[in-house]
C-alpha cells in the first residue's frame, strides 16, 4: 500500500474535511492513498502539471472528469464528489437571513498564472450591477498585495481572504473550507468574472448566482487550460449577470458531483482510512 | 497518452454544448471509408445536406459536391477543425446534436454515422433511441436519412479479441453507450426504427463497422458470400468460420452482419450506387458482382480437413490448381467459388496467378489451419513447412522457386506476446505447444530407441568382428603348427 500523501491533498484543509467527516482527527488527517481533485477544471481534473503517477488513485469530483481523463490515456479514476460539499452535509445551516453579494474576482496562482486587468473597470461593473452590500474575496496571492486590497476597500467593499492553499503540508489554513461556506452562507449572491469553483460552491449552498464583468489577462495560462470559449458554449447558462438560479444549480451539482458523495464509512475505506481513527 | 495543448478552429466552427476536447473519432475510422458504401450514401445526397459525425473526408467532399449546400455536427474540437476546413461554405457547430440552434434544421437530406460516435463525453448519457430523435428532429417532412446501425451482435463484436464490457481504452470512457435497450439489434428493428427505412447489411468488417468493406443488396444475399472473407480477417480472435458456416447454412447470415446501413426517403432509393462492380479496399481489390455461385473452396476445405477426406482434399486442390493458375484471379481459397459449373476465382488480379502465387495462397491456408488450430489429417510431427510441402503436393503443384519454408506464415502464438491473446486463443496457443510437446517427446522417444537400437548392433558387430579377429588368429596359428 501506499503511504504517501500528495501534498495537494492537503490545500484548502480537503484532507482535513475529509478526516472529520469520516469520524477521524481532522487536525492530523492520514494519509489518503491517492490524489483528491483540488478544484473545479474542465480538462481532466487536475492541474497543469499535476500528473498522478500511476497506481495512484484519482479522486474526482465528478464522473465527467474521469471521462474526460479516459480519453487522454489516464485511468484509475474514483468520483467521491467534492470535499466542500462533505462539509456542507457536516456543518448545520443556521443562517437567519442571507445578504449582499460575495464576489470572487478570478485569481492567479502563487506558482504560475497571474490576473491583470483593468481592477477599476471592474469596481465599477460589480456597483452597476449589485444592489447590496459587496464583500469582495480576494485569494491570498491578491490579498496579500496591499495595493490590491486596498483599492477594492476604498470602493466601499468589505475584503476577505479565506486564507492560504498552502504548499507540501505546510501554510495550509485548515479551516479554508469552513471560511468559505460560512461567508457563502450568509450572502444572498455569489459572483465571479470567471466561471470558477467558487461560484460552484456558492450556488450549491443555495447563493443566487452572476458571472460577469471583465474576466482579464490571464498571464502565464498553460496551453489547454484556458477554456473561456468552450466554457461559453458549455454552459450558456453560467454567464450573466443573473443566472437562473435552477439551471445553474443543476450544473454546480453535476460538477460538483452532488450524486457521488459517499456515506463516511465507504469513504474511509476508498481513501484507506480503514486501519485509522 | 494525449498532449493537452490549446484547441482552434476555422470561424465557421461554432462550439456548443458538449464539444469535446482532445479527441477525435477522425482517426479512430470513419463511416463511409469504403467506396462502395461512400457510393451508397453519396447516392442518396440532395438539397441542404447535413452530416452527423464522423464521416469519411472523401465522403464528406462527395457530398459537398452532389448537395446544395451542406452544414456538420461532430462532438469532436480536432474533428470539427477538420470539418471546418473541408466545408468552407458550410456551417460546423461542434458539441450535440441536441444542443443545435434552431436554424439547423430543415434539412433535405441527413448522413448519420453510428449514433455512439455522436453522443458527446460531456453530456450525460441518454438512450439511442433518444438520440435518433435528436437527430432526426434536424429533418425536413420529406428529407432523407442515412444512418449508420452498427450491429451488437455482428460477427466483428462477436469474434473480438476483448468483449466491449472488458474494454478499456481511451475510447471506452462508455461502454454502455450502444447497450441500451432503445438500440436495433435486428435488421427489422433498425428499419423500425426509421419508420421502415430500406436496410443494407454491411458485411462482416474489422474492426468495426466504420470500415466495413463490402456492402450487400438489401437483405438475404448476405449468407451466399459472407465466407469469402474468411481468408482476409485476422487470425487473432476466435475463429469465425463455424458461426459463417453455420449462419450461412440457415439462410441466417445478415444477422452476423457487422452494421446496417438505414436508407429512409419519401420513395425507395435507387440502387445506382451498386453497379456491376462492388469496389473493396484492403486486401481485396475489386469485387465482381456476376463473380458466379457456389461455395467458397475454403469452406469445402475445412470440411474436408475437419472430416479427414483426404480424397475430397486432394481432388478439391487439384481442381482449384486448374481453375486459377495462369489467370487473372486471386487464388486464395476464400476467393474461389466452387459450383456446379467447376471453380472461379471471384477476384480480378493485375496480373496472373503464378506458381509461386498458388504456393502463397496455400500459405494462406495453412495460416489458417494452424492458426485457429483446426483439425486436419496431416501428422502432429508435421511442422507448418512440412505441411505446406504436402497440401502442394496434394495440389500437384511443382516446386516454387524459393525454398517453401519461406512461404510459411508463422501462426499468432509465435508472433504474438500471451498478453496479446484472449482465453480462446491462450486455449488454442496451449492445444499447439501440447501438440508440439508430444511431437518433441515422440520423436525424442524414437531417436533414443533408434540410439540404443544404433548401440545395440554396434555392440554385435564390433563382438562379431572381436570373436571372427580371434578366430582368425586362432586358426593362423593352427595353420602355422600344421605346417610346422
Amino acid at each position: 500500500m501506499l503511504t504517501a500523501m500528495d501534498s495537494s491533498n492537503h490545500w484548502y484543509g480537503h484532507a482535513h474535511v475529509l478526516a472529520d467527516y469520516c469520524g477521524l482527527d481532522a487536525a492530523n488527517p492520514p494519509p489518503i492513498q491517492g490524489i483528491v481533485q483540488h478544484g473545479w477544471t474542465f480538462v481532466h481534473g487536475y492541474g497543469y502539471g499535476h500528473q498522478p503517477p500511476v497506481g495512484y488513485t484519482r479522486f474526482a469530483w465528478s464522473d465527467v472528469c474521469r471521462r474526460r481523463g479516459q480519453i487522454i490515456g489516464w485511468r484509475d479514476y474514483f468520483v467521491i464528489g467534492a470535499p466542500f460539499l462533505y462539509l456542507d452535509r457536516l456543518l448545520p445551516d443556521d443562517t437567519a437571513e442571507r445578504s449582499g453579494t460575495i464576489w470572487y474576482p478570478f485569481h492567479g496562482t502563487v506558482d504560475y498564472e497571474q490576473v491583470e486587468g483593468d481592477h477599476q473597470r471592474l469596481i465599477d461593473e460589480i456597483k452597476e450591477t449589485e444592489d447590496g452590500p459587496v464583500t469582495m474575496c480576494l485569494y491570498y496571492v491578491e490579498y496579500e498585495q496591499p495595493q490590491i486590497r486596498r483599492f477594492y476597500e476604498d470602493a466601499g467593499f468589505r475584503v476577505i481572504c479565506h486564507g492560504h492553499r498552502g504548499t507540501k503540508w505546510a501554510g495550509t489554513t485548515s479551516n479554508f473550507l469552513h471560511s468559505q461556506l460560512s461567508e457563502l452562507r450568509r450572502h444572498k449572491r455569489v459572483a465571479s468574472n470567471r466561471l470558477s469553483t467558487a461560484i460552484l460552491y456558492g450556488l450549491a449552498t443555495g447563493c443566487e448566482a452572476g458571472v460577469y464583468g471583465d474576466p482579464m489577462d490571464f498571464v502565464g495560462g498553460k496551453p489547454g487550460f484556458l477554456g473561456e470559449e468552450l466554457l461559453h458554449a458549455w454552459y450558456p447558462d453560467m454567464y450573466g449577470a443573473r443566472l437562473d438560479t435552477g439551471r445553474a444549480r443543476a450544473v454546480a451539482d453535476a460538477e460538483l458531483g452532488a450524486d457521488h458523495l459517499l456515506d463516511p464509512d465507504e469513504l474511509r475505506v476508498v481513501l484507506g482510512w480503514e486501519n485509522h481513527g | 497518452m494525449v498532449e493537452i495543448r490549446t484547441l482552434t478552429h476555422p470561424d465557421n466552427v461554432t462550439l456548443v454544448r458538449g464539444a469535446t476536447q482532445h479527441w477525435s473519432d477522425l482517426e479512430r475510422g470513419a463511416l463511409g471509408a469504403a467506396s462502395v458504401v461512400a457510393g451508397l450514401i453519396s447516392a442518396q445526397v440532395h438539397g441542404r445536406c447535413l452530416v452527423v459525425g464522423p464521416v469519411d473526408l472523401a465522403l464528406l467532399a462527395d457530398v459537398s459536391a452532389r448537395a446544395e449546400s451542406v452544414d456538420a455536427v461532430v462532438r469532436s474540437i480536432p474533428d470539427s477543425a477538420t470539418y471546418g476546413e473541408r466545408l468552407p461554405e458550410g456551417r460546423v457547430w461542434c458539441g450535440d446534436v441536441a444542443d443545435l440552434p434552431a436554424e439547423a434544421s430543415g434539412y433535405d437530406t441527413i448522413v448519420c454515422a453510428d449514433l455512439a460516435s455522436v453522443l458527446p463525453l460531456e453530456s450525460e448519457a441518454r438512450p439511442w433511441g433518444a438520440i435518433l430523435t435528436d437527430v432526426t428532429d434536424r429533418l425536413s417532412p420529406t428529407g432523407t436519412v442515412v444512418l449508420a446501425v452498427e450491429n451488437d451482435l455482428g460477427l466483428h463484436r462477436l469474434t473480438a479479441t476483448h468483449n466491449p464490457r472488458l474494454a478499456n481504452s481511451d475510447a471506452d470512457w462508455n461502454v454502455l453507450a450502444t447497450w441500451d435497450a432503445s438500440r436495433p439489434r435486428t435488421a427489422d428493428a433498425a428499419a423500425a426504427s426509421l419508420g421502415g427505412a430500406t436496410v443494407w447489411a454491411l458485411g462482416p468488417s474489422f474492426p468495426d463497422v466504420r470500415s466495413a468493406r463490402r456492402l450487400d443488396t438489401p437483405r438475404g444475399t448476405l449468407a451466399d458470400v459472407v465466407a469469402w472473407h474468411t481468408a482476409a480477417w485476422p487470425l487473432r480472435g476466435p475463429d469465425p468460420s463455424w458461426l459463417l458456416r453455420s449462419f450461412g447454412t440457415a439462410g441466417q447470415a445478415d444477422a452476423l452482419a457487422s452494421g446496417w446501413l438505414l436508407v429512409l426517403r419519401p420513395t425507395e432509393p435507387t440502387h445506382t450506387a451498386l453497379a456491376a462492380t462492388l469496389v473493396e479496399q484492403g486486401p481485396v481489390t475489386e469485387w465482381r458482382e456476376d463473380g458466379g455461385s457456389g461455395t467458397p473452396l475454403l469452406a469445402l476445405l475445412a470440411d474436408g480437413c475437419a472430416s479427414h477426406d483426404l480424397p475430397t482434399l486432394r481432388g478439391l486442390l487439384r481442381a482449384w490448381r486448374e481453375a486459377v493458375e495462369g489467370r487473372p484471379v486471386d487464388p486464395s481459397p476464400s476467393l474461389v467459388l466452387s459450383g456446379p459449373d467447376g471453380m472461379t476465382g471471384v477476384v480480378e488480379a493485375s496480373g496472373s496467378a503464378t506458381l509461386d502465387d498458388l504456393w502463397a495462397a496455400l500459405a494462406t491456408f495453412v495460416a489458417i489451419v494452424r492458426g485457429r488450430h483446426w483439425r486436419h489429417p496431416w501428422p502432429s510431427t508435421m511442422d507448418d513447412a512440412d505441411l505446406l510441402r504436402a497440401i502442394g503436393a496434394m495440389a500437384g503443384l511443382p516446386e516454387p522457386s524459393r525454398p517453401v519454408r519461406e512461404f510459411v506464415i508463422a501462426a499468432p502464438s509465435a508472433r504474438d506476446p500471451f498478453d496479446a491473446l484472449d482465453e480462446q486463443q491462450l486455449v488454442a496457443a496451449i492445444d499447439r505447444n501440447n501438440e508440439t510437446i508430444r511431437t518433441l517427446r515422440s520423436r525424442l522417444a524414437w531417436t533414443e530407441l533408434q540410439y540404443v537400437s544404433h548401440k545395440v548392433g554396434d555392440k554385435a558387430v564390433r563382438t562379431a568382428r572381436r570373436v571372427a579377429g580371434k578366430g582368425k588368429r586362432v586358426a593362423k596359428g593352427v595353420l602355422r603348427r600344421l605346417r610346422g
